[in-house]
């Protein structure tokens, strides 16, 4: 051997990213301070929860949409049940919340004004899937079926380092709506095939999923069609415009609704609490939940998603709407609602 | 006047996190750098700054004396480096929530550079893998991060005698593997400027 020993040159991380870092840590030992618990007995539970945020930032992030200038678009985790809390719930930081984690540390997409895309529907059996045993393409194949109209176009099935396999994933647009989808299907799969599984999809960069809950939401005959039923009424009740509805069954029940307001502000005041609250618990009787709303225009104004299976939970706003949420996240306390 | 490290640190004591902030714009590149010369990959030596930094801000009821908390740092990140998958899973939270890397035209010319710099480093990593783990954390400490004798010390938990025959028996063996090492010391770049 006589190759050349140097040490490479010193270099410094360029001032942006320093920066992120730096704010990134801030934010991070901010959560922490707050928590009140040892910091980790929490870190696996938020690493659940928060993973969500990463992914639909990044789907955020890289969705394609309209360039025209809108608010940032604002993605924060929110916190499930894995600590004793519900998703749906006051627009304030509600106490528990509080004492567990603080209401600060929001995740913000910085300078994003594209709108999230809706997810484009494949032609039927368009998922692409390589890889793996014969046995693993099946059980996707099957759990993709019951998934009819989602938007993933691809999965490989590849060796992981640190779980069993690695599902690699790609779908019709990168959006919030996407990596609810490809979260659902690992999920299902890893109980499924009752293995561990870590997933590449949006920022998801091939971390294990969370281990698999005790009793997973697992669908009953008729539940699919009682969701539908829960959506269409509450949509009735509360004279709200479904713009969209799905029902999906990749174990459970998942549904994605798509809802329209020509005052997002005050509907999201006002109306949408009332909305979640009359389609049930998305922590307990499904098996994830995506709800978006858009506005007169048919521009993304808001979104939440639920995947209980990996007690992920995650809420978007316009920036200028997120005092209106009804949907508790992590982040700094956001500006007043402009409605009354 | 900047305030001294170990005033910074007996705020963050105190649960000031504005002053872990100041200690991470004084010390970050010397910790990111020394996380890419014992990893050779300048991305994950990134993401291992961020969790020295949260590690510190966890251990934050360890008093420090004046004059070390760099070395300790240096002893964190040998640590998270040491454990470097472990470490990953644990601050995959933190990880995980980092902001996006956009476009930045001045980072993106160094891609090549920084390429290189991995190749080189990875040669460098396979000949002094071969030597015991507390022996590269030696070489890695004073020869590469050129820390004092004292501080590797104080970095390893070990008493600077250990640290000087470590180091002695690490670049006997390196010579013995390889002739032509040391002879590029002078070529080496500080890690510190």
């Amino acid at each position: 051997m006589n190759a050349d020993h140097s040490i490479p040159t010193y270099r410094e991380l360029p001032e942006r990213r320093l920066v992120d870092r730096r704010r990134h840590l801030l934010t991070a030992i901010d959560l922490e301070r707050k928590s009140g618990f040892p910091v980790r007995r929490v870190a696996l539970l938020a690493a659940t929860a928060l993973c969500a945020v990463a992914g639909t930032a990044l789907a955020l992030s890289l969705s394609a949409g309209s360039h025209e200038p809108n608010p940032p678009f604002l993605v924060r985790a929110t916190h499930s049940p894995v600590w004793g809390g519900h998703a749906v719930g006051s627009a304030r930081c509600s106490a528990l919340v509080q004492l567990a984690f603080g209401c600060r540390g929001i995740l913000a997409v910085p300078g994003r004004t594209e709108r999230p895309a809706s997810v484009a529907v494949p032609a039927a059996d368009a998922t692409e899937i390589r890889g793996g045993t014969r046995e693993q393409r099946k059980l996707l194949h099957s759990i993709l079926a019951a998934m009819r109209g989602n938007g993933i176009t691809q999965i490989a099935i590849e060796p992981s380092e640190r779980a069993k396999l690695t599902l690699r994933m790609n779908a019709t647009a990168a959006s919030g709506e996407a990596y609810w989808q490809e979260a659902l299907v690992a999920a299902a799969f890893r109980d499924l095939s009752k293995t561990t599984v870590a997933l590449k999809a949006g920022s998801s960069n091939g971390a294990p999923l969370a281990p698999a809950l005790v009793s997973p939401p697992r669908a009953r005959p008729g539940d699919v069609k009682a969701a539908r039923s829960r959506f269409d009424a509450a949509a009735e009740k509360l004279g709200v415009h479904l713009e969209a509805l799905a029902a999906y069954r990749p174990d459970g029940v998942a549904v994605s609704a798509v809802l329209k307001a020509e005052d997002p502000a005050g509907f999201l005041l006002h109306a949408m609490p009332r909305f979640l609250t009359a389609i049930g618990d998305p922590w307990r009787d499904y098996d994830g939940v995506y709800i978006r709303l858009v506005d007169g225009s048919g521009a993304t104004v808001w979104e939440t998603s639920t995947v209980v299976r990996m007690s992920e939970g995650s809420v978007g706003s316009r920036e200028d709407l997120a005092g209106c949420s009804p949907v508790a996240g992590f982040g700094s306390t956001p500006p007043p609602c402009p409605a009354k | 006047m900047e305030p001294e490290d170990w005033i910074l640190w007996r705020r963050v004591r105190a649960d000031d996190g504005d002053a872990l902030g100041l200690l991470f714009d004084r010390h970050a590149n010397a910790i990111y750098n020394y996380c890419f010369r014992r990893i050779g990959n300048w991305d994950a030596a990134e993401d291992l700054l961020s969790i020295v930094f949260l590690e510190a801000w966890r251990r934050r009821d360890q008093e420090l004396p004046r004059d070390t908390v760099l070395p300790w740092l240096y002893g964190i990140a040998t640590n998270v480096v040491r454990n470097r998958r472990r470490s990953e899973r644990r601050f995959e939270a933190l990880l995980r929530r980092l902001p996006l890397p956009g476009p930045d035209p001045g980072f993106e010319d160094l891609v090549a550079a920084r390429i290189d710099d991995e190749s080189q480093m990875q040669r460098l990593l396979a000949l002094t893998r071969r030597l015991p783990k507390r022996d590269q954390d030696v070489l890695a400490l004073c020869a590469w991060a050129e820390l004092s004798y004292e501080d590797a010390a104080l970095a390893l938990g070990v008493p600077v005698g250990t640290v000087r025959s470590r180091l002695s028996r690490a670049r006997s063996r390196l010579r013995e593997l390889d002739p032509a090492f040391g002879h590029e010391e002078a070529k080496a770049t500080a890690l510190r400027p």
